[in-house]
């Protein structure tokens, strides 16, 4: 496939999962307000029609016929549903989502020619089924009541505006017509402000209108139709501060009064409130992002270089005023780079909520297939993290939440003989910890027996019987490969993907796992990350001759290393450090390279969630912003070395992955 | 020298208006201005006006495609351009009510490029 073909091929794949998120979303909102029996708002109907809508469109411009064939039939379904000819009843949602369930697994195809026949017939079965789930429709009793509406406004209604309209008959509101001028530039921002006001009342704009009647240049005249409950004099005073027309419009029956003389259209005040910003966004590929800040880590190494030149010159005692000049330079250049690396990092930063909405639906689903009775709940949702990285959590936590389902919560039955509530609860939380961000995943679930996991791991012969072996480290077996204590294959989690998949996700991630659990009472995963892997402070150190780079964030602190400090455990060295026993890593023993008789003078706690481990090193460099690039080839998955950094003057550092060095200590 | 004749094309779908302006501006040379939306729309008719002709998708979020079309027959000043309606909606009625609201032409997705054009060019030569 040429070049500009693939890009459009991106563009559409992409505006396909807009769409299908935008369902997922709508779904969602009418979910909760049918499950909390709250009034269904019109304009979560309508946008889910739109969005199946435009689903049809574009695929069928891009020749994948099955996508369109069967959103077309979605958007059939929708329309009904937001014309008030379908009910939207539990079952009808439940089906509702494994529609959009089968649209993204045909999606995922790419076009038509890569599709299974086996994906499309079932989605073709799912479609068919929610199409079948009709209730009776509601009986409309009132009668239609006919009100003045104008002709040159219900001719260009669309089908769901003039539904809209009978509706709102239909439920005896009030009907006006507003007349108003605004100026071309902020009438979009004003109509919005408007609308919303509107909303607020509990009313509805049924039509909006542009209106061909003259009026000053740079401005533009608006109709719009609006049915709520409030009186006409109500109205105009929560509208007061709009240069507005309103008309009521009465019932056919009813005569209706003189007209008012039309009001001179005079230019509309200068706004009071605080204007509603329509946000304009720009949809970029996050790869794009990765270069700009690949640039700027260029800029980095150039600023640093200028800082090296200035500093020779100076100890060469060339201290005029263009070298005071070209510092003052420097520092403004290092400021604004700084500045810039945070912006681009903000705009990677998106909140959690996404995530946990996406794994709440799954979760929802999955309950509702296995008839199960789960609540899952969340907080912290607000929390931010690299959208690469909450792209790749969705697997991982899923991975999780379907063991917990599986495995950790109880039936019923037994949770009742327990004294718990019979519903299990599934709760994910989002908080940052310093430099990272946390996720925790928790069950209310019988937990983790520790002895079961004790004798598996004697029979798989990971430990030896009767060693000893601490309720973590134990708990920390659950993550190796192959080891499972559940023995028959279950429908959900299977066998043979365990949570070492989990832990090798996260730790790609340069984070790291961990659970804890309470018999009986709970079982919680969490999970530290990084909040992001483009760019990163290092902490520059030397062993022997050799400099390596250490994520600054996985740094607790430097102190000094004395042979006095070190203890043995079990023939292990490790360091006492403020009633912590952490265990010490020797890079040298570890990368096997010899040190040339140089002794360490400092020792690193680096670490991270609660895991912690000492590094000797020779000596502190200091700090410095790099971009980890990935080693390729055959080193690219060696133990302990996340990546390459490159410093500037040829000099070129590896960078530690803290998260296998824990692991090579436990394993130690 | 003739001026270069100016299409404004309104749709909300991304791709499917990058399609549009590329066979337009491609096809008949024209100088296609484009809108996501009708309020967007109804800014630039003043701003990059006067156009040649006009191609509106119907169902749009703010302001729907019909009321568009009635507001460009009812203006004094847009009264004679040209307007092609380019709608998923492919119903005698919905094609009625395109025409009804005062659209020259009604062409029904998905077409093809061709389709399009010779639509296009027919509006585009006669003027």
């Amino acid at each position: 496939m040429s070049d500009p073909l693939d890009s459009a091929y991106k563009e559409f794949i992409a505006e396909c999962e807009e769409h299908i998120e935008e369902l997922y979303r709508n779904i969602d909102e009418l979910e909760s307000a049918v499950s909390g029996g709250k009034r269904i708002d019109p304009d979560v109907l309508n946008a889910m029609f739109r969005a199946a809508h435009s689903l049809k469109g574009v695929s069928g411009m891009f020749g994948f016929e099955t996508l369109s064939k069967l959103s077309h039939d979605l958007e059939n379904i929708l329309d009904e549903l937001r014309l008030g000819k379908r009910q939207a009843t539990q079952t009808f949602i439940g089906h509702l989502y494994d529609a959009v369930d089968a649209l993204r697994k045909i999606l995922a195809a790419g076009k038509e020619d890569a599709l299974s026949d086996e994906v499309r017939r079932e989605a073709v079965n799912i479609i068919d089924q929610l199409m079948k789930t009709r209730e009776e429709e509601s009986p409309k009793g009132i009668e239609e009541s006919g009100y003045d509406v104008p002709e040159r406004i219900v001719s260009v209604m669309t089908e769901y505006e003039e539904h809209r309209l009978r509706e709102n008959m239909r439920m005896g509101m009030n009907l006006y017509l507003l007349k108003a001028v605004f100026d071309l530039e902020d009438f979009d921002e004003r109509l919005n402000l408007l609308n919303e006001r509107i909303k607020q009342d509990g009313g509805e704009v049924i039509s909006t209108l542009p209106s061909a009647d003259e009026v000053e240049p740079g401005k533009i005249k608006f109709e719009l139709l609006v049915g709520t409950e409030s009186a006409l004099e109500e109205v105009k005073k929560k509208l007061s501060d709009f240069k507005i027309e309103i008309e009521e419009l009465k019932k056919k029956a009813e005569v209706p009064p003189a007209p008012a003389p039309p009001v001179e259209e005079k230019p509309p005040p200068p706004p009071t409130e605080t204007p509603v910003h329509t946000t304009q966004f720009l949809r970029v590929e996050i790869y794009r992002l990765d270069e700009i800040m690949n640039v700027v880590g260029e800029l980095f190494l150039a600023r640093t270089a200028v800082g090296r030149l200035l500093e020779r010159w100076k100890r060469e005692g060339k201290d005029t005023e263009d070298i005071l000049e070209l510092e003052r330079i420097e520092r403004s250049m290092e400021r604004n780079l700084n500045d810039l690396r945070e912006r681009i990092m903000e705009i990677r930063m998106i909140p959690v909520k996404s995530l946990f909405d996406r794994v709440t639906r799954a979760v929802k689903k999955i309950a509702r297939e296995m008839k199960k009775d789960i609540v899952i709940e969340y907080s912290g949702e607000e929390t931010k993290l690299d959208k690469f990285i909450i792209e790749e959590l969705m697997d991982p936590l899923m991975h999780i939440i379907r063991n917990s389902i599986d495995h950790g919560l109880e039936s019923p039955e037994e949770r009742m003989l327990a004294g718990k509530p019979e519903t299990g609860r599934i709760s994910l939380l989002a908080y940052q910890k310093g430099n990272h961000v946390v996720i925790e995943v928790e069950d209310d679930g019988r937990g983790i027996d520790v002895e079961k996991i004790r004798a598996k791991a004697v029979e798989k012969g990971l430990i030896g019987r009767g060693e000893v072996i601490s309720e973590e480290e134990l708990l920390n077996l659950i993550f190796m490969p192959g080891f499972s204590t559940k023995d028959e294959v279950s429908m959900i989690s299977g066998r043979g993907v365990g949570l070492d998949v989990v832990a090798d996700k996260i730790k790609g991630l340069r984070g790291i796992v961990e659970v804890k659990t309470k018999k009986g009472e709970m079982t919680r995963f969490v999970l530290t990350l990084p909040m992001t892997l483009a760019i990163i402070q290092a902490l520059l150190i030397k062993i022997g001759e050799r400099e390596f780079g250490i994520p600054i964030t996985a740094v607790h602190e430097t102190i000094e290393y004395e042979s006095s400090i070190l203890r043995a455990v079990e023939g292990r060295e490790v360091v006492l450090l403020r009633d912590e026993t952490i265990p010490i890593l020797n890079l040298e023993q570890m990368f096997s390279f010899s040190t040339d008789g140089y002794e360490p003078r400092f020792l690193i706690i680096t670490g991270m969630g609660d895991r912690k481990v000492g590094i000797p090193v020779t000596d502190l460099i200091g700090r410095s912003d790099v971009v980890i690039k990935s080693l390729g080839g055959v080193f690219k998955n060696l133990k302990g070395i996340a990546g390459a950094a490159d410093l500037g003057e040829d000099r070129i550092v590896l960078i530690l992955d803290v998260t296998s060095l824990l692991e090579e200590v436990v394993r130690v | 020298m003739e001026r270069k004749k100016k299409v404004l094309v309104v749709e909300d779908s991304r791709i499917t208006r990058d399609l549009i302006v590329a066979t337009i501006e491609e096809g008949t040379g024209a100088q296609v201005v484009q809108a996501e939306n009708g309020f967007r729309a109804l800014k630039l008719i003043p701003a990059e006006g006067p156009f040649d002709l006009m191609v509106f998708d119907i169902n749009m979020p703010d302001i729907n495609g019909l009321e568009l079309v009635r507001f460009v027959r009812e203006s004094e000043h847009l009264r004679d351009v040209p307007v092609i309606i380019v709608s998923t909606e492919g119903k005698k009625s919905d094609i009625q009510r395109g025409f009804q609201a005062g659209a020259d032409d009604y062409i029904v997705k998905p077409f093809s490029t061709e389709q399009l054009l010779n639509v296009v060019k027919k509006y585009l030569g006669n003027r």
